[in-house]
């Protein structure tokens, strides 16, 4: 009889602490990411393991920030399309305005507090992943076959020995804005005159306008493409393939970016989809991605470790002396003149 | 055959729902959007007007815009008349084991997706790629020759990508005119080049006119082409609806652009299929 009891007892106990992980196997999150390099470190070190131990699925929803947003904002008020978004700084601050994104519980999402406080949203409605930094990508071997010196400053782009080996990020993406606050600050501008930038953009004898890093990586092999502004990972990481190419920040500085990570407004699974946030921002998933992309974590808890790897160091802004040396911009100031911008680009640059 | 049609009507059903939901709705919805002002982002105001499009047909901005994409529509086409033409001719008239093959082929690029089929273009097309590299080895010319990542770019890109269905439509035109007529004309003493002009071409021009209104129609609305092939420097109809409605979340005047074009369509095809009708009646 005690024998029944003792097993009863043990049943119950095995039942209660198994039903919590029984219901949240039927749950699938999804998350809206970048394709590429980023998509397949998030894969690797976050939902991987998150699924493992929480049985919690994740299914992964690709596309382009701005594709993402347009999404969310066409099913405002109703279910959301995705419970997390990862997006780049521009983007996350039109969110945000948008009222799209959800605040985030720092009882859930107790890696907040370790984030270095460059990346937190004042009102907790995005975490930043991680940082990136814009500056100059080269292929070295063109460069030193026709002559020219490796790039120091952004004014080396308008060599007039370049003509038609410079290729220019279209404003449509991040980069292509990052250039034209970059040249809007160095001509007397700032975010909200964006047609300083353009305008001097717009002398530059451009090979083409790039959107998408995998065309612009394959014209970068060919050799048609002899320099472009272009971030930290996707440069460095051709470097690591022992392809010719280098990579910059230049003396008057480079721009910093960053990724976010968010809950969506009207997520089936708010409490789910913060628990991964966090699993995101756990150090382990922090290290991860930025070995693998490389990329500056935004947890300080990584500090030590990230200091004590001087290659990282070398390959993205890792620590809070980098991210002081790159430029931030104010991209809720940008986006009031994102239409004008991009009018003015039209019209200067697209022919 | 009228009873049947009402009785076997009703199976159309399913397909006029989904279509009115998923393509009229959606089209209706653009079109009253394209009468209101943005206010912020994708969000419009609430008064009504004509603004969007005085604007639009004010100014050279957006005039050129069409101008581009109606001269890439034109462009296409002829290139693909003068390439398609003979390839059909031959499709229609031979007996050849190899015309199997030759259908395959004309039908291949059908078989992969855009942006395989326009990347596949680079190492060909580049300043370092084939094409570039035989004509300076040959020594016919001193420095590369942009063929990629501008206007003429996005012209190769969309001849290949829509000369099957040039192809497709002038074989089957082609092969409804009898062999017989060629025979006739030439046995009454016409040289090739007349029975070509005076039996042929005017024959097969409802062919011609179906085939190029396709063609016309497929390349002004393309967009997956112009951006990768065009190097974001081409902007045609198409990419600046798409930056509009996906980056800049301008609704109104995306709508406005969208709309525009669709009229535009619409107008051309009552036109040539008017004008294919015409001809035929003459004959």
């Amino acid at each position: 009889m005690k024998l029944a009891k003792t097993t009863m007892a043990a049943l119950l106990g095995v039942a209660l602490s198994l039903s919590p992980a029984m219901a949240q196997q039927d749950i699938t999150l999804k998350v809206a990411s970048f394709a590429g390099p980023f998509g397949e470190a998030l894969q690797k070190y976050a939902f991987e393991i998150f699924t493992k131990r929480t049985g919690i699925k994740v299914e992964v929803v690709y596309a382009n920030p701005a594709d993402h947003l347009a999404k969310m904002i066409a099913s405002r008020g109703r279910e959301a399309p995705f419970d997390i978004v990862a997006l780049d700084d521009d983007v996350t601050a039109l969110a945000k305005d948008s009222g799209v994104l959800a605040k985030l519980d720092p009882a859930i999402v107790t890696n907040l507090k370790h984030l270095y406080p460059e990346g937190k949203d004042k009102d907790d409605m995005y975490a930043t992943m991680f940082y990136f930094s814009m500056g100059i990508a080269y292929n070295k071997d063109k460069l030193k076959a026709a002559g020219i010196p490796e790039p120091k400053s952004w004014n080396d782009l308008w060599d007039p020995r370049l003509a038609g080996h410079v290729a220019v990020p279209d404003i449509i993406n991040i980069q292509g804005r990052d250039f034209v606050i970059q040249m809007a600050r160095m001509n007397g501008g700032d975010e909200s005159t964006p047609e300083k930038g353009i305008d001097k953009i717009a002398e530059i004898k451009a090979h083409s306008y790039y959107s998408s890093s995998s065309t612009l990586q394959a014209q970068m092999e060919s050799g048609d493409v002899w320099m472009v502004p272009w971030n930290n990972m996707r440069a460095t990481a051709m470097a690591d393939r022992r392809l010719p190419i280098g990579f910059v920040i230049p003396k008057e500085g480079g721009i910093g970016n960053t990724d976010t990570i968010s809950l969506v407004a009207g997520s089936r699974y708010p409490k789910e989809a913060q628990m991964l946030i966090n699993y995101i921002l756990d150090p382990f998933a922090q290290l991860g991605m930025a070995k693998l992309l490389p990329t500056g974590p935004s947890n300080m808890l990584v500090a030590a470790v990230v200091r004590a790897d001087t290659e990282l160091a070398r390959k993205a802004p890792a620590t809070p002396e980098s991210h002081k040396e790159l430029y931030l911009p104010n991209w809720t100031l940008f986006n009031k003149n994102l239409k004008k911008a991009t009018d003015h680009w039209n019209r200067k640059i697209q022919k | 055959m009228g009873g049947d049609g009402k009785k076997w009507g009703v199976f159309l059903l399913p397909a006029l729902a989904t279509l009115s939901f998923v393509f009229i709705a959606p089209i209706c919805i653009l079109i009253v959007l394209s009468f209101y002002q943005m206010t912020g982002p994708a969000v419009v105001g609430d008064e009504a007007s004509l603004s969007n499009y005085v604007q639009f047909f004010s100014d050279p901005f957006y005039l050129r815009i069409l101008w581009n994409t109606f001269t890439l529509g034109g462009l296409v086409v002829l290139f693909c008349l003068i390439i398609g033409y003979p390839v059909s001719y031959f499709l229609a008239r031979s007996n050849s084991r190899w015309r199997g093959f030759l259908l395959f082929l004309v039908v291949s690029p059908l078989l992969v997706s855009a942006v395989v089929r326009n990347i596949g273009w680079f190492p060909i097309l580049s300043n370092s790629g084939l094409v570039n590299w035989l004509l300076l080895e040959s020594s016919i010319i001193s420095k590369p020759i942009p063929l990629i990542s501008n206007f003429t770019g996005v012209i190769i890109g969309l001849v290949h990508a829509l000369l099957p269905f040039m192809i497709l439509t002038l074989t089957t035109v082609i092969q409804r005119i009898e062999p017989e007529l060629e025979d006739a004309a030439a046995s009454l003493g016409a040289g090739p080049v007349t029975v070509f002009t005076q039996v042929l071409l005017p024959l097969s021009i409802p062919g011609a006119i179906g085939g190029s209104l396709l063609v016309f129609t497929m390349a002004i609305a393309a967009f997956t082409t112009p951006v990768i092939m065009g190097g974001n420097r081409v902007l045609v109809m198409a990419t600046y609806i798409g930056q509009q409605f996906r980056t800049v979340l301008d609704y109104a005047i995306g709508a406005t652009a969208a709309a525009i074009l669709l009229i535009l369509v619409g107008l051309l095809t009552v036109v040539a299929s008017k004008l294919g009708a015409r001809k035929v009646e003459a004959m």
